[in-house]
């Protein structure tokens, strides 16, 4: 999966064949203008082929449910006498152990390699993290986000 | 003029997903590119010969809005139908997002 990054200015941009042909294009300049976004005051383009692969844990591991621990939650689990974790992963699944074991396995390595991804990504970008902090950057792929937007307006339907 | 930009000086001023090939079109022709920033949702659907309409849904107030006019939860389903027929019709790999960030930016 490649990714680029343009950078524009108010002199380059009409120079950059790769950037000229997105602003050219009527579509997108109608959302820059639904968004607000005057073109000329685009500083940078960060394109990304396809959908990160951290982004699909769900087709890896489809009934898999993922917990987010809050305050209240880590207290309860500290009452019971059970270790409280960052994340807790539930699965509704049939599947013998041993396979459970070699799919978490798969998806532990197919995200350190991810991990290096959004470290080669920020190095990019001159941003700098220690190493021992792991982003995981899950708005990148094109069709969660696009889902996610979905979910968003579909749900104001709901509440109306 | 980046009223919509993100308060987070890292975080891009929106997003737009579309096909990376340009001429790519859906199976009855037409074109849907979607962007999101914090303050809105927006799906662009052109029509070959027709004009493009914006479906601009405010993520604060809730409220559609059509080509700037006010639209109904009816104008909310046919963004999510459009939407939803895009993705039918696409594969991940057939897709590129663009982050955009403004001046001032930490790009």
């Amino acid at each position: 999966m490649g990714n680029a990054s343009f950078r524009l200015s108010q002199q380059n941009s009409i120079n950059n064949p790769a950037v000229k042909r997105h602003l050219q294009s009527e579509g997108f300049k109608e959302i820059l203008q639904a968004l607000n976004i005057k073109p000329s005051d685009v500083s940078n383009i960060i394109k990304q082929e396809g959908v990160d692969s951290s982004l699909q844990l769900k087709n890896q591991l489809q009934e898999m449910t993922l917990i987010e621990i809050n305050k209240d939650l880590a207290n309860t689990i500290k009452m019971l006498g059970l270790h409280a974790q960052d994340v807790v992963v539930v699965l509704d699944t049939t599947d013998e152990i041993e396979t459970i074991r070699k799919r978490f396995k798969k998806l532990k390595e197919s995200t350190s390699e991810n991990k290096e991804k959004v470290k080669e990504l920020l190095a990019n970008l001159e941003v700098k993290l220690p190493d021992n902090i792991m982003v995981i950057e899950d708005e990148i792929g094109g069709v969660y986000i696009l889902k996610k937007g979905f979910d968003e307006i579909q749900d104001s339907i709901e509440e109306a | 003029m980046f009223s919509a930009k993100s308060n987070k000086s890292n975080s891009p001023a929106a997003k737009i997903v579309q096909f990376a090939d340009d001429s790519k079109t859906l199976p009855d022709g037409s074109k849907v590119i979607y962007a999101e920033n914090e303050e809105k949702i927006v799906l662009y659907h052109k029509i070959p010969f027709e004009k493009g309409i914006n479906y601009v849904y405010d993520r604060k107030s809730g409220k559609i809005f059509v080509n700037g006019v006010e639209g109904s939860n009816q104008d909310k389903r046919t963004m999510i139908k459009l939407g939803t027929y895009m993705l039918e019709h696409c594969e991940d790999y057939e897709l590129v997002t663009l982050s955009i960030y403004s001046k001032g930016e930490r790009k």
